[in-house]
C-alpha cells in the first residue's frame, strides 16, 4: 500500500515535471525578452506622444512630434542621406563581395585562406576603429591617400576629404565597404561551396560558357544567401550611425559638412541626447522602424516574385 | 536515474543553478568612495589624482582626504558616454548618481532645458555667495552654466583665445604680424605673406587655420563682436548686420582670391605637423591648445609667438572664448555640502592651482589667482614672451558666451552657410556686395527655422 502510494506520488511528480519543465526552461528567456524588448518597445510608443525635458517635466503632444518631423527638412536630409547611402553601398557591396568570393573560391588562387582572412579582418575590428583609421588615411595633407594622390598632382594633397560634402559622402561609403565586403564574401564563399558540382558538369556538357554557368547555375544557387545579404545589409545601412559620427565628430560636427553625414539614427541621437527630448527620439525611432519594415517587405516581395517566376 | 529531457538539458540546468547561487552569494558591492567624480578630460583627471608617477606632493584627492576624511574616486567618462548616462540618470530621477560631474560647454545646454526646478543639477548660487566665490570668479564665465540667473555649474576655466604664429617665417617674409590691429589689415598681411612664399616655390603655405566646413573658428570672431548665434535671453542674433558681415568676411578668408586659410586635420597630430612643416602658420589658440602644441611640436621652441586677435572695429574684444568646462553637483547627490567642499578645493584652492599648472596652461576663472607669481614668468617656447600675462589681459576683455539647446543646431546651420558662402566666393570672386546679400538671405531663412525649433522644444517655467 505504502509502496504503491509512493510510486503514485513519484509518477505524479514526474508527470508534472514533464508538463511544466518546458515552460520553466523558456521562462528566463521570456522574462528577459518581455523586460528588455517588449516593455521598452511599448513604452517607447507611449513616450513618442510626449515631450520630455526633465524627470517631472513632460507634456502630451499627441502626434505633435510626428507632424513636426514630417515638416522638418533636416529629417528629410537624413532620410535622403541614408537611402542614397544604402543604395550606393548595397549596389557596390554585393558585387564586390561576390567578385571576391568567386576569386577566392578558385582553386588556382594561391594562399586563398590568407586572402580570405585578410579581406574578412576589417569586419572584426568594428565601426569605430575603421572610422579612426579612415580619419587618419584621409587627413588633409598628412593622410596616406592625399599623400599618394599628391604624388601625381600636388594640388590633390590639399583636397579636403572630410570637409567637402561630396567627398565626405564618398569617404563614408568607401569606409563601409572596406569594413563589410569581407563579411559578405564569407557568406558567398559558403554559398558557392554549396552549389552542386554536378550542375556545372551538366552545364559544361550542354556547352555553357563561363558567363552562362555563372548566370544559370551559380546565381540561382546562391540566391537565398544573396537575398539574406541584401535584406540584412539594407537594414544595417538604414541604421548607419557610428561610422559618420566618429569620422565627423573629429572634424567639427558629427553631422559632417552641410549635413553630409547626417543619418536617421544620428538625427534620433541628436533629438534624444543633444537636445534632450527622449519623446522626440522615440518618435524618430518609430519612423525608422516603419521605414525599415517597408523596405524589407518590398525586398522580400521582389525576391519571392523572382523565385515564383523561376519556378 | 536518468533525466527524461536528456543530459545536455540537465547540465544546463545545473549550470544555471550554480550561476544563480554564485550571483546570490557574491560578496557585496565594493565600497564606494565617499565622493564620486565624473570627468571627461584626461588632463583634468591627472590634475586631480596625478598621473601615476611618483611625486613629492600628494595628489589633490589625497590631500582632500587628509583634510576632510572623505575618500574621493575620480572616474574618467568619455564626453559622449557621460552625456548618454547623465541624461538617462536625470530623466529617470536616479538616486545612484555621481556626487560631482564635470560637463563640457557643448554638452551643457540640454541639461538646462527643463524648468529650473527640474534641472538635474543643484543650484549653486547659495554655495557661491556663502563662500564668497561669487565675486571672485570672472562673472562672464557663469553665463554658459546658468539659466534665468540660477547658476548650475562652477567654471573650471576662462579659455581666452589668442593667435599663435610662426614668428620666424613671418619675419623672413618681412611682416610684423602683431602690428596688424584689424582683421582686414591682418588679411592683407597674410596675403602678402603667402605671395612671398609662393614666389619662392612654397605653394602650400597658408597663413592661418580657419575651418571651411564648420563654425569652430567663425564663432570666436562673432564673439569678438559680442554676438552669439542665440543669446542668453533666447534672442536669435544671426540676422544682425554685423553677424552677416562677419560671415561674409570669414567666407572670403577661406575661399576665393583673398583666401588666407586652410584647415588643419584634428587627427594624426595634424595641427602640430602643419605648424612644424609651415603649411599653416597662425593658429587660433585658446589656453588649452598651448599644451598640445608644445607637446607635439617641441622643436618650434623659440620660433613661436602669441598675439591678441585683431578686431573688426572699435568696441570689439581682442579675444573670444573657445571651449569650457564646469563642475556641478547632481540634485540627487547624497552629501551636497561635501561635494561643494571638494569643488572648492579642486577649483579654487592654492593646491588646486599648483596641480593645474603642473599639467596644463589653463587659466583659472578666479581673478585673484591671476596675481600668482606663476603667471608672471616668460615662456621660452614663445621666445620668453609672457604668454600667461597675455592670456590674463585677454581674459579681462572676455565676451560672454551663451549656449542654449538650439545653439548646436544654429552652429550646424552656420557650418552649412560657410560651405555655401565659400562656394559663392569661388563662383563670384571679388563681388563682396553680392556675397553679403546672399549671406543675409541665407541667415534670414535660418533664423526663421531656428525660431520654429526653439518654439517646439520650449518648456515654460
Amino acid at each position: 500500500m505504502t509502496n504503491e502510494g509512493g510510486r503514485g506520488l513519484s509518477s505524479k511528480l514526474w508527470a508534472m515535471q514533464a508538463k511544466y519543465a518546458p515552460y520553466l526552461f523558456v521562462a528566463p528567456f521570456l522574462l528577459l525578452f518581455c523586460a528588455f524588448m517588449v516593455y521598452p518597445l511599448l513604452r517607447s510608443i507611449s513616450m513618442s506622444f510626449y515631450s520630455y525635458a526633465g524627470p517631472h517635466t513632460s507634456r502630451f503632444v499627441g502626434l505633435g512630434h510626428y507632424r513636426y518631423f514630417l515638416g522638418d527638412f533636416l529629417l528629410w536630409i537624413a532620410v535622403a542621406n541614408t537611402i542614397v547611402y544604402a543604395i550606393v553601398y548595397m549596389g557596390l557591396q554585393i558585387p564586390l563581395s561576390l567578385g571576391l568570393a568567386l576569386l577566392l573560391n578558385n582553386p588556382r588562387v594561391r594562399f586563398r585562406n590568407l586572402f580570405r582572412f585578410a579581406f574578412f579582418a576589417p569586419y572584426l575590428v568594428g565601426n569605430v576603429f575603421v572610422s579612426v583609421i579612415f580619419v587618419l588615411l584621409l587627413s588633409q595633407r598628412h593622410g596616406l591617400i592625399p599623400k599618394a594622390l599628391g604624388f601625381f598632382n600636388p594640388a590633390w594633397l590639399e583636397v579636403s576629404w572630410l570637409g567637402d560634402p561630396i567627398n565626405a559622402r564618398i569617404a563614408i561609403v568607401v569606409a563601409s565597404l572596406w569594413l563589410s565586403v569581407g563579411w559578405g564574401m564569407v557568406f558567398f564563399l559558403a554559398a558557392l561551396q554549396g552549389v552542386d558540382r554536378e550542375l556545372y558538369d551538366a552545364a559544361a556538357v550542354d556547352g555553357a560558357g563561363p558567363w552562362s554557368r555563372f548566370r544559370h547555375v551559380t546565381l540561382p544557387g546562391i540566391k537565398p544567401v544573396m537575398t539574406f545579404l541584401v535584406v540584412s545589409g539594407t537594414i544595417g545601412a538604414l541604421q548607419l550611425f557610428e561610422l559618420p559620427y566618429v569620422i565627423f565628430l573629429q572634424h567639427g560636427s558629427a553631422a559632417g559638412p552641410k549635413w553630409a553625414g547626417l543619418t536617421i539614427v544620428m538625427y534620433l541621437y541628436q533629438q534624444g541626447f543633444d537636445l534632450g527630448d527622449i519623446g522626440a527620439a522615440c518618435a524618430v525611432g518609430w519612423f525608422l522602424v516603419l521605414l525599415i519594415l517597408g523596405v524589407a517587405l518590398v525586398q522580400i516581395r521582389i525576391s519571392r516574385a523572382g523565385r515564383e517566376e523561376e519556378s | 536515474m536518468s533525466f527524461h529531457l536528456g543530459k545536455p538539458i540537465l547540465v544546463m540546468l545545473i549550470l544555471s543553478v550554480v550561476c544563480a547561487a554564485g550571483l546570490a552569494l557574491r560578496p557585496g558591492k565594493r565600497d564606494r568612495a565617499d565622493l564620486l567624480v565624473w570627468v571627461f578630460a584626461e588632463v583634468h583627471q591627472k590634475t586631480y589624482q596625478g598621473d601615476g608617477k611618483p611625486t613629492t606632493q600628494p595628489t589633490l584627492v589625497e590631500q582632500f582626504r587628509r583634510r576632510t576624511g572623505k575618500r574621493v574616486a575620480i572616474e574618467m567618462v568619455a564626453t559622449r558616454s557621460e552625456d548618454v548616462r547623465l541624461v538617462s540618470m536625470f530623466m529617470s530621477d536616479a538616486r545612484d548618481v555621481p556626487d560631482v560631474v564635470e560637463l563640457e560647454i557643448s554638452s551643457v545646454a540640454k541639461y538646462l532645458r527643463p524648468p529650473t526646478s527640474d534641472i538635474g543639477l543643484l543650484p549653486l548660487n547659495d554655495f557661491l555667495t556663502r563662500s564668497g566665490w561669487m565675486d571672485k570668479v570672472l562673472a562672464a564665465r557663469f553665463a554658459p552654466w546658468s539659466k534665468n540667473g540660477v547658476i548650475f555649474g562652477v567654471p573650471h576655466d576662462v579659455h581666452p583665445v589668442t593667435l599663435v604664429y610662426r614668428e620666424d617665417l613671418f619675419r623672413e617674409a618681412g611682416i610684423d604680424l602683431p602690428a596688424m590691429k584689424t582683421w582686414p589689415e591682418f588679411r592683407a598681411a597674410c596675403l602678402k605673406f603667402q605671395d612671398f612664399w609662393r614666389a619662392r616655390g612654397v605653394k602650400n603655405r597658408h597663413a592661418i587655420e580657419l575651418m571651411n566646413s564648420s563654425a569652430d573658428h567663425l564663432i570666436p570672431m562673432l564673439l569678438q563682436r559680442h554676438m552669439n548665434p542665440i543669446d542668453g535671453g533666447g534672442t536669435i542674433e544671426i540676422t544682425k548686420e554685423k553677424f552677416v558681415e562677419t560671415v561674409a568676411f570669414f567666407a572670403e578668408c577661406v575661399a576665393g582670391p583673398t583666401q588666407i586659410a586652410s584647415q588643419s586635420p584634428a587627427a594624426a597630430g595634424g595641427l602640430a605637423r602643419d605648424l612644424i612643416e609651415g603649411n599653416i602658420c597662425v593658429f587660433v589658440t585658446p589656453d588649452w591648445r598651448i599644451d598640445y602644441i608644445k607637446e607635439y611640436a617641441p622643436g618650434l621652441a623659440g620660433k613661436m609667438r602669441m598675439m591678441p586677435m585683431p578686431i573688426f572695429e572699435p568696441g570689439d574684444s581682442r579675444t573670444a572664448t573657445w571651449g569650457g568646462t564646469m563642475m556641478g553637483i547632481p540634485r540627487n547627490c547624497k552629501d551636497p555640502e561635501a561635494a561643494w567642499k571638494l569643488i572648492e578645493f579642486l577649483y579654487f584652492s592654492k593646491e588646486g592651482l599648483d596641480a593645474r599648472r603642473q599639467y596644463s596652461a589653463i587659466l583659472p576663472p578666479v581673478i585673484t589667482q591671476w596675481n600668482d607669481p606663476v603667471y608672471q614668468r616668460g615662456d621660452p617656447y614663445f621666445g620668453g614672451q609672457q604668454t600667461d600675462l597675455l592670456f590674463i589681459e585677454m581674459a579681462k576683455e572676455l565676451p560672454a558666451r551663451y549656449v542654449t539647446p538650439a545653439t548646436a543646431i544654429a552652429n550646424g546651420y552656420l557650418s552649412k552657410v560657410i560651405v555655401d558662402a565659400a562656394t559663392f566666393v569661388e563662383r563670384h570672386p571679388g563681388d563682396h556686395a553680392a556675397l553679403v546679400a546672399q549671406c543675409r538671405e541665407w541667415l534670414t531663412g535660418i533664423a526663421r527655422d531656428l525660431r520654429r525649433r526653439i518654439e517646439h522644444g520650449k518648456f515654460d517655467e
